[in-house]
């Protein structure tokens, strides 16, 4: 079955981008908001939605008083990003005989 | 949910560049600074050549070490997924290789030799970008160019202008792969 948090158009993109990164690591927002090319509400907002899925952890800091927020994603996220792009393989390799796919 | 075949192609595409975008950035962040590093050492060691010639032996015998020592210890506080094997073999294999080149070429010149080494650097980051990401290449490009430049039309001052434009060209390099 598809992951409906996950197939979001930006929401999938901020899952391929951590799930590139080795495991432990994490990225700064700013960095991974440059890097989708997103605004900071629009990026904080799916971040919020992953994160309350289990699928990336956010973590806020100080560093020399200024706010710092960094992202990674979280293995119950490997895993469910892994069995999404599966799903989607399996969909382009096996197409269904019906055009749409419930 | 439905999705069609469209859409799970276009989400497949979407993965896919994210992904290849990711690790290239990944990669650029981890090597700017050991390009800044060697950066700095192009300079101190060439502008030792061109002004106290008689030294530059031993500046280079004490420079190249560091250097090595120097990325051990970046790649250990960037925390990367290092194979310190095939990290040693590749030094290990940068300097037979240019040993057993210098060995067969016997170059007369201490130009030929200050300039072969950044060539093989070069060439190394261009094949290595070909697969890594474009901006390497592009330094890799950039740095066999301006090499080739100093040697050819600049060589009486050629030392200086590795220490200035080589240097720099790998410090510039170094900022600019820190960029998003």
């Amino acid at each position: 079955m598809p992951d409906e948090v996950i197939h979001q158009s930006l929401r999938l993109r901020i899952m391929a981008t951590l799930n590139a990164l080795p495991r432990q690591e994490k990225m700064e927002f700013t960095r991974l908001r440059a890097i989708l090319d997103a605004t900071d509400g629009n990026l904080g907002a799916h971040l919020t939605t992953l994160e309350s899925a289990g699928y990336v952890n956010v973590e806020k800091e100080f560093v020399a008083r200024k706010p710092h927020t960094r992202v990674a994603i979280t293995a119950k996220g490997r895993s469910a990003f892994a069995r999404h792009i599966a799903y989607l393989r399996e969909l382009l390799d096996n197409p269904p005989t019906a055009n749409a796919v419930e | 949910m439905s999705i069609t075949e469209e859409n799970a192609a276009e989400a497949i595409r979407l993965v896919e560049e994210a992904a290849q975008r990711s690790k290239a950035l990944r990669g650029y962040q981890s090597a700017a600074p050991h390009l800044i590093l060697w950066g700095g050492i192009y300079a101190v060691a060439y502008s030792g050549a061109y002004f106290q010639p008689d030294w530059t032996g031993f500046v280079w015998l004490v420079l190249v070490p560091s250097g090595v020592i120097g990325d051990v210890l970046i790649s250990w506080r960037d925390r990367s997924c290092i194979n310190w094997a095939l990290f040693a073999g590749i030094v290990l294999t940068f300097f037979a290789f240019v040993a057993a080149t210098m060995s067969i070429m016997h170059p007369r010149d201490p130009r030929q030799v200050a300039a072969f080494v950044p060539l093989v650097v070069a060439a190394a980051y261009t094949v290595l970008g070909m697969n890594l990401g474009r901006r390497f290449v592009f330094i890799g490009v950039a740095l066999g160019v301006l090499t080739l430049v100093g040697f050819f039309a600049l060589s009486s001052i050629f030392m200086l202008w590795m220490a200035a434009v080589g240097g720099g060209a790998l410090v510039l390099g170094g900022l600019w792969l820190r960029r998003v």
